[in-house]
């Protein structure tokens, strides 16, 4: 199994964020996760990436036991993610942005750091062709020497796409990627991602934006209060009543 | 003897006490350190110094200088300083009020001079004994007054609106903004309280060691913070507790190490307090 | 544009190496040696402050610590300059290293405070150690480096401390522009986000720590041998205070910046003696001018003074869930 979450539970408080969900994410697919405002689905992310801690249950990756490794250590797994509220370096180039996503790829030590040496310069310019490469394909060339924060809205999204892809993650968390994206955008995006897809990049992706969800998702999981209520492809999760009930029930009006 | 250090100590923690709430009054509504707690304190020190020097031989009129000295400087710094850092990261504030301190501390030894003066004491006479241990007036006289302030502040806090507005300001100063109340001014008051009450401590202080000096206020302020700590910054109880039982555990380690580190006793226990229980001793939860 | 720079770069070294034959006046190339032993420093401090974003107060007390090891080494074991001057920096980094593991994890304006802590502590222990360090009454005499045989002349203490600080500043820039640099430069920008490139921000923040300590405590044997007599108030609060304000007004996290700051601080007052007594109220002054009305001091660039808008909406943002 890839990816697999067991009962996975994170509570502040009294409030039962994620309240034991499993889920099963297959290799090479792209599994989205939607559900209303306030559902936990950038909790379960959170836990995921060890930026929280679950309070029950284990996630696994690649057979391994990932549930209580600090951050770094995960994203060093293999699991690149974006943030649903961007979370670029605002004061680093845009280039210097994707650099630092290639942190974990990137063997250089103090010492070739200190004398300059051949393998740092080699390395350097792997990095620097990486990231150039990865600009491009994200169509953010042009801009590389500007601050990640004078970028408009949809190509800080991207960029922080390209950043999480310069780590070559095997896994890709996307918390709402296309929110903020004009259509145009979001078409750009789906290609995008399928392109990520067609390349071996497994991906979990929350989206409210259902036009996109229903075109590129092979699998959904639909949560709610915490709990996974549903799952299935697109036309099973249309048809499903406790998903239309979920989002257009009396609760949230 | 254990009786001689015990009373030192809680004299001395009176001291510490007072400054110690100096740094949560402001930490409770800014969640920033004051650092020019110190200075002030010793700016304090210097008014009630001229006032019985240049004005009059009376301790009250003495710490109402201090007082006022202390009052301005707290409200000048918010004024210039860290109005116009609020929403800027946190440190800059922290900085700038470094800034301060060193000015102050500088500006003092230009006009002064670095060398120590003596300051009168008051209240000098054997109060009584006590195991042994022999306790003036002064001492009885400068927790009496500690303990009046510290009371003042509670019920100013607890039982005023000013004081509704600096809790409420405490908890979320967003969300008091919205409530409809003026931010602005609760952190302005709250900086010129933990001002005022540091130049009391100041005169206070000053009277109880008989000196003066410019750099009185450095370890002073260091291990009143360490204290605050200790006591957990985010509750005024606390901060005086840890102002007094700081000041005891001073007394009675320098049994232990020599006189010479004393100094140290209040670092040692702010890092430990930082690193082990960064909300102190009795500081909420949440709040660090 | 490139070639431009490399000329003014030789024509600059050209002009420092030839600096004492230049102007052979002893009183004005001990000056340039004092900017030399100051920029070391704020350069180092910049590590910690300007790139990694982490407030250390007690800098002071790194530089000190290399003073004297290096010194009691030389005195008592009558080690050679060469070799004590190495063990100064490692002697602080180990400290570094200590006080990092210990206090890196809190936030900062507590880490300002431990590390200010520790810059007392030192000092304390300086003061109180008498049958070590002679307390109060300072280490004089210590030995004159030499070199071949040669003891160092103030032209040979010149030419040391500008190779030293040319070599310091030369590191400084590889580093900021190499990973390693760059994780620094992550973790000042957003700790959350720089987590989850897979930098380990803990060992990170301890590195930059380390380095900026170890650089410290080198520069700080250097200056044992210079100055020939130490005493704990030269490494107290107010020095690591005067660093950091020749950060602040150079510019925090800029290369440059410090060099500069650290320039204008030691020379000015060396032109204004009448203004002496005041130096210490100019730099609290310049401190608070800087950070409330120049946060990017000379140079100019955004410093860590103007930072966290994003942060801090950051943090709003995910009490309320997100992130
Ligand atoms: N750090 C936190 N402390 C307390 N409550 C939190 C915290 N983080 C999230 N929550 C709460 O947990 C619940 C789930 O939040 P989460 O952000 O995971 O929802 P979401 O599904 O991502 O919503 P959205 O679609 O709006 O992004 C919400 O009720 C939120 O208020
Ligand atoms: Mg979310």
């Amino acid at each position: 199994m890839f990816f697999q979450m067991r009962k996975v539970r994170k509570t502040f408080g009294g409030l039962v964020a994620v309240n034991d969900v499993d889920l099963d994410v297959q290799q090479g697919t792209i599994h989205a996760v939607i559900g209303p405002n306030g559902a936990g689905k950038t909790t379960l992310f959170n836990c995921i990436t060890g930026l929280r801690r679950a309070d029950a249950g284990e996630i696994l990756f690649e057979g391994e036991n990932i549930t209580d490794l600090p951050t770094h250590r995960i994203a060093a797994k293999g699991i690149g993610r974006t943030f649903q509220n961007i979370r670029l370096f605002p004061y680093l180039s845009v280039l210097d942005n994707v650099k630092v996503g290639t942190h974990l790829l990137n063997p250089t030590t103090l010492w070739d750091t200190a004398l300059k040496s051949s393998r740092f310069r080699k390395l350097e310019k792997e990095v620097e062709d990486l990231c150039m490469e990865l600009l491009h394909q994200t169509g953010l060339s042009e801009k590389k020497d500007q601050y990640a924060r004078n970028l408009p809205y949809g190509e800080q999204r991207k960029l922080e796409i390209a950043r999480a892809l310069a780590s070559k993650p095997k896994l890709l968390l996307l918390d709402e990627p296309a929110a903020g994206m004009n259509p145009a955008e979001t078409a750009e995006l789906d290609d995008f991602i399928r392109s990520l897809k067609a390349k071996g990049i497994t991906i979990l992706l929350i989206e409210h934006d259902m036009k996109l969800v229903m075109s590129i998702a092979d699998t959904i999981s639909v949560i709610d209060y915490g709990v996974k209520i549903a799952e299935g492809s697109a036309s099973e999760i249309q048809s499903n009543e406790r998903v239309i009930e979920a989002y257009l029930g009396k609760r949230r009006n | 003897m254990i009786v001689q250090q015990l009373i030192n100590g809680i004299t001395q923690g009176s001291i510490f006490a007072l400054l110690a709430i100096s740094f949560a009054v402001i930490y409770g509504v800014l969640r920033l350190v004051n650092f020019a707690t110190g200075a002030t304190y010793m700016m304090g020190a210097f008014a009630g110094w001229l006032t019985v020097r240049y004005i009059s031989q009376n301790i009250f009129l003495a710490m109402l200088a201090g007082l006022c000295t202390g009052w301005s400087i707290g409200f000048l710094i918010e004024k210039v300083a860290i109005k116009s850092l609020r929403g800027v990261a946190r440190i800059a504030s922290l900085i700038c009020t470094i800034g301060f301190s060193i000015f102050m501390i500088e500006i003092a030894t230009v006009i002064f001079g670095a060398e120590t003066k003596a300051m009168p004491s008051f209240f000098n006479e054997k109060a009584f004994t006590l195991g042994g241990a022999t306790v003036v007036w002064y001492q009885l006289f400068l927790i009496g007054t500690a303990v009046t302030i510290l009371l003042l502040l509670q019920i100013l806090i607890f039982k005023t609106k000013a004081g509704l507005a600096i809790r409420t300001v405490s908890l979320d100063f967003k969300t008091a903004g919205l409530m409809g109340i003026n931010v602005d001014r609760t952190i302005s008051l709250a900086f010129s309280l933990g001002g005022a009450t540091a130049g009391i401590a100041g005169v206070l202080g000053s009277v109880y060691y008989n000196i003066v000096n410019p750099t009185m206020g450095n370890l002073q302020g260091l291990k009143s913070f360490s204290a605050a700590v200790f006591g957990g910054l985010t509750s005024i109880p606390g901060a005086i507790l840890g102002g007094y039982l700081l000041a005891i555990v001073e007394n009675f380690g320098v049994q232990i190490v020599s006189g010479g580190y004393r100094d140290i006793i209040g670092f040692v226990i702010l890092v430990g307090f930082l690193l082990f229980r960064p909300r102190g001793l009795l500081g909420k939860k949440t709040s660090l | 544009m490139k070639k431009l720079q490399k000329v003014a770069i030789t024509l600059g070294i050209l002009i420092l190496v030839s600096f004492p034959y230049i102007v052979p006046n002893p009183y004005l190339v001990r000056v340039a040696i004092m900017c030399g032993i100051y920029m070391v420093l704020a350069s180092s401090l910049n590590i910690v402050i300007g790139f990694t974003g982490m407030f250390s107060l007690g800098h002071g007390a790194f530089y000190g610590i290399g003073a004297y090891t290096s010194a009691l080494l030389a005195l008592n074991l009558h080690w050679p300059f060469w070799v004590t001057f190495p063990l100064g920096g490692v002697m602080a980094a180990l400290f570094g290293v200590l006080i990092g593991v210990a206090t890196l994890r809190l936030r900062q304006i507590f880490l300002a405070f431990t590390t200010l802590g520790f810059g007392e502590i030192t000092r304390i222990l300086i003061l109180n150690w008498d049958s070590l360090t002679r307390g109060p009454m300072g280490l004089p005499g210590i030995p004159i480096p030499t070199f071949f045989g040669m003891r160092f002349s103030q032209v040979g203490y010149y030419y040391f401390i500008l190779l030293f600080t040319g070599l310091v500043v030369l590191f400084i820039y590889r580093l900021y522009h190499s990973r390693i640099g760059r994780a620094f430069i992550a973790i000042r920008e957003d700790e959350v986000a720089a987590s989850h490139m897979g930098i380990h921000l803990f060992g990170y923040k301890t590195l930059a720590f380390t380095l900026s300590c170890a650089i410290a405590g080198l520069v700080g044997a250097f200056y044992a041998h210079f100055a020939r007599f130490i005493s704990a108030d030269q490494f107290g609060g107010n020095e690591s205070f005067a660093i950091l304000t020749m950060v602040a007004l150079g510019g925090t996290g800029s290369i440059i910046g410090p060099l500069l700051g650290a320039a204008v601080l030691i020379i000015f007052p060396e032109m204004f003696r009448f203004l002496a007594q005041f130096r210490m109220v100019i730099y609290g002054a310049i401190l608070i001018f800087v950070i409330v009305v120049k946060p990017g001091g000379i140079v100019g660039v955004r410093g860590v003074f103007e930072k966290p808008v994003q942060a801090i909406r950051a943090k709003r943002s995910h009490q309320k869930g997100g992130h």
